[in-house]
């Protein structure tokens, strides 16, 4: 990492003013200062719920990351029919919130034989791994785009399955910042977890923040934030450059492999089962017809509604991570990152509590605080975006551009060079955004569209033809981000 | 690219945000939404009156709009406050967050149901109730006390919503009022002990139950009323040993809102009687607390549940700490 860059700090702005400020200033109102003997018992007490929260997060980020090495190995490494077909099924999914995918796998797997697996710490893991996996696969296929020409034809001229493994080994260290990554954001996750019956973290501090002793829950997260934060801290140096240079998009020989035509067809059985299920039930009976048409209606503007918000929260958070990374400040990018560790509903609540009165009453209508903590929310994203996308700049280029005017070459060559990464980090941050319920639930102006929120309520009053419609307008909206993903790995024919 | 970024810029934020309405009110509201809503259009049908309405989550069940109205307290932009259950109202009028309700708020509605301030007025009862698995062994014979979920005979046979949230929170605070700190901890191990399933909300206990992981599930009576409706086989059952317990919705109105009138007008049309039938007729199936509203075919009627009596205040104090002895004891690993 470089020299500390005072000026390059502007980023930070945002999350301190949105998140840091507000959590320090409620949580010394509320007592987290105070540790008496309760105090103590309640941090024992919780301590093999943060160890099973530690331990569900992590177990799901490396199988989800495992799976979605596979899929991105075999994706790029291989031709096959309808690749770019089984890319967008395999993403699509992911825009569809917890609430319906819990719902959808309890409700095929939960009530047979196999209920056991989704029941616990193991069926909080699988139920994770299902979600996050397509976003392990996005990110790794963003890397794997910038493949050095020169080694993607040495491993075309290798034996299929050899150039498979050695393409695996060559996104290794990509796949341990994806796992890094998705750790960080699955520790704060805490409904899929409850839908297994796991107790959770998040759960916990929400308690405690709503019912309990509050400042008991600022020292429960502060419990969780510490040892995270120096993981972070001493991982960060140690991530090395990886130099990568121009891609080869031509699919020119690459390798068909049956097998691996069949193990993507397998592995794209529960998405297009899922979406199987979702028409299934939105089909409309013909008395339902006009019901049927207001409420995918009612969902498309819900979504075009919320959508450019969404993607300007994410835009704005990935540039961000991108430009303390690029300005090589560890400090900055650790400050930056913890926000997404702690639960939503935390940084909401201290917000609301601490800037609300502050802002006009002429700007009540606007979500702006609920655009700022999902901000915060999405920093992680933003940094990890940031530090792969400026690992993966070759030296020589990189030092081109120090030619330039630093602005110059910090917008008009290193950030344009860095858009694969970040394209995909930026479609990851949307669906975070369009799933997220905590921040919604407390930020959200009244009358202020939130398709997650009310996808839960809808499935908790076990009104699925509805909820499946939204969720089928969501899919198809992720299929759309999906594309953005699917650009930089499509191959020419020629 | 300097305007086209601005031009875009204004896109998205006109696109993203709402306009304004002359004359509105917005509301709070944990009630369920597929009930809630309904009315509430019918509210702005009749008076012109646009509603803006943030619902609930079913996870966070009462305490997120509760702690939602709690943080806004500097500058409140909730005018009423629709909770699905008491408690979590009478914290809030307990802090002084809530106006006095204006002369006349539901009439004929009985004192039992009402904050003895007047700063909150109950109505449209749900039942506290348990959830019966058709086939399963307790079908014909079911648990008449939460005592009897600790009995041998059910062990892991029992679901239970998230104790810190919605009703069930309310239940347990109920339950420690009423049996004394040493009596509701024996509960809690003695659940414990017979390894009673924690899940999500209860919409899940019920879910446990139909799936055939439980066979009782202590829950609502509206949300087996919903997937009765849908044609789902589940029994229920009143814990008439302990009493049927009676959980009113609550409406309040919060101190300082920005739309005093027509917070008020939507109060008072809330506490009408009609709303009240609309929601005992509705599958969410509440008990009209109103003497002399007639219960629907197949719907509940208060006088013959014989609810029992509840300090709601003395339970809004025991909650934190039954919700606390709750997560050590079920919760903790």
């Amino acid at each position: 990492m470089k020299k500390l860059n005072v000026s390059g700090l502007w980023p930070l702005i945002p999350v301190i003013v949105g998140f840091y400020l507000p959590i320090g200033y409620v949580a010394i109102q509320d007592g987290m200062l105070e540790f008496g003997g309760n105090s103590s018992d309640a941090l024992i007490s919780s301590i093999a719920v943060i160890i099973s929260t530690l331990r569900v997060a992590l177990l799901a980020a490396l199988f989800a990351t495992l799976l979605g090495l596979v899929d991105a190995v075999c994706l790029v490494g291989t031709r096959g029919p309808a690749r770019a077909f089984i890319v967008v099924m395999l993403l699509a999914t992911f825009l569809i919130p917890p609430s319906a995918l819990a719902s959808a796998v309890q409700g095929v797997i939960g009530s047979s034989t196999l209920r056991a697996t989704v029941r616990d710490e193991l069926g909080a893991v699988v139920m994770l791994v299902l979600r996050w996996a397509p976003v392990a696969c996005a990110m790794l296929l963003g890397a794997a785009a910038m493949w050095p020409s020169e080694q993607e034809r040495a491993l075309r001229s290798l034996p299929p399955w050899r150039a498979l493994f050695t393409r695996a080994r060559g996104l290794s260290r990509q796949a341990a910042r994806c796992a890094g990554l998705l750790l960080l954001l699955l520790i704060p996750a805490s409904e899929l977890p409850s839908y297994a019956g796991v107790e959770t973290i998040s759960q916990r501090v929400h308690a405690r923040l709503t019912v309990g002793d509050a400042g008991e829950g600022w020292q429960l997260a502060l419990a969780m934030l510490i040892p995270v934060a120096i993981a972070l801290f001493f991982l960060l140096p140690r991530l090395h450059d990886s130099s990568r240079s121009t891609r080869d998009n031509s699919i020119t020989g690459l390798p068909g492999v049956g097998q691996v035509d069949l193990l993507l067809a397998i592995r794209s059985i529960p998405a297009i089962a899922l979406i199987c299920i979702l028409i299934f039930t939105a089909w409309p009976r013909a008395s339902e017809l006009s019901t049927a048409g207001s409420e995918i209606l009612g969902g498309v503007i819900g979504v075009l509604t919320e959508s450019p918000r969404a993607i300007l929260v994410a835009t704005i958070s990935v540039i961000c991570g991108w430009r303390l990374a690029d300005g090589g400040c560890r400090w900055g990018l650790l400050l930056f990152g913890l926000p997404t560790v702690l639960p939503g509903s935390l940084g909401a609540l201290a917000l609301l509590q601490s800037s609300r009165s502050l802002v006009p009453p002429l700007l009540d209508e606007y979500p702006l605080l609920l655009s700022m903590a999902q901000f915060c929310k999405l920093g992680a994203i933003g940094a990890a975006a940031g530090f792969v996308a400026s690992r993966v700049m070759p030296p020589a280029e990189h030092n081109s551009s120090l030619f330039l005017a630093p602005a110059a070459g910090r917008w008009r060559v290193r950030f344009l060079r860095s858009l694969p990464v970040l394209i995909p980090a930026i479609v990851i941050g949307v669906a975070v955004v369009m799933g997220e319920v905590e921040a919604t639930l407390i930020l959200a102006p009244p009358g202020h569209p939130a398709p997650a929120l009310e996808l839960h309520q809808l499935l908790h009053f076990r009104n699925d033809e509805q909820a499946a419609r939204i969720a089928l307008v969501l899919a198809t909206f992720g299929a759309l981000l999906a594309t953005a993903v699917v650009a930089p790995v499509a191959r020419r024919r020629t | 690219m300097g305007q086209l970024s601005r031009t875009v810029l204004l896109f998205l934020l006109v696109v993203g945000c709402g306009s304004e309405n002359s004359r509105s009110v917005t509301i709070y509201c944990s009630h369920d939404r597929a009930h809630s809503e309904k009315i509430l259009d019918l509210f702005e049908q009749e008076t012109g009156i646009e509603v803006k309405a943030v619902y609930d989550s079913e996870a966070t069940k009462t305490v997120g709009l509760a702690q939602r109205v709690r943080s806004e307290r500097a500058r409140p932009r909730c005018d009423v406050h629709w909770s699905n259950e008491p408690l979590h109202a009478e914290r809030l009028a307990a802090e002084g967050l809530y106006d006095l309700l204006p002369d006349g708020a539901g009439e004929g509605i009985a004192q039992r149901w009402r904050d003895p301030d007047g700063k909150w007025c109950g109505f449209a009862a749900r039942a506290r109730v348990i959830a019966l698995a058709v086939n399963s062994p307790v079908f014909d014979s079911p648990p008449s006390s939460i005592g009897d979920l600790a009995r041998e005979e059910l062990r892991g046979r029992v679901a239970l919503a998230d104790p810190r949230f919605g009703t069930t929170g309310s239940h347990l605070a109920i339950l420690r009022s009423r049996l004394g700190p040493d009596r509701y901890r024996q509960l809690l191990r003695d659940l414990r002990l017979n390894e009673v399933q924690i899940v999500s909300s209860n919409s899940s206990s019920r879910d446990r139950v139909l799936s055939g992981e439980a066979w009782v599930g202590l829950t609502d009576t509206d949300d087996i009323e919903v997937v009765r409706r849908r044609g789902a086989s589940i029994g229920e059952g009143f814990l008439r040993k302990d009493g049927v317990l009676l959980l009113p919705n609550v409406i309040a109105i919060v101190k300082n809102c920005p739309n005093p009138e027509e917070a008020q007008q939507l109060l008072l049309w809330l506490l009408d009687q009609k709303v009240e039938q609309a929601l005992a007729a509705s599958s969410s199936r509440q008990v009209p607390l109103r003497e002399g509203v007639a219960a629907v075919p197949g719907g509940l009627d208060l006088s013959q549940l014989d609810p029992v009596d509840v300090d709601w205040n003395e339970a809004a104090l025991q909650l934190p700490d039954a919700i606390r002895e709750a997560e050590r004891i079920l919760l903790d690993p």
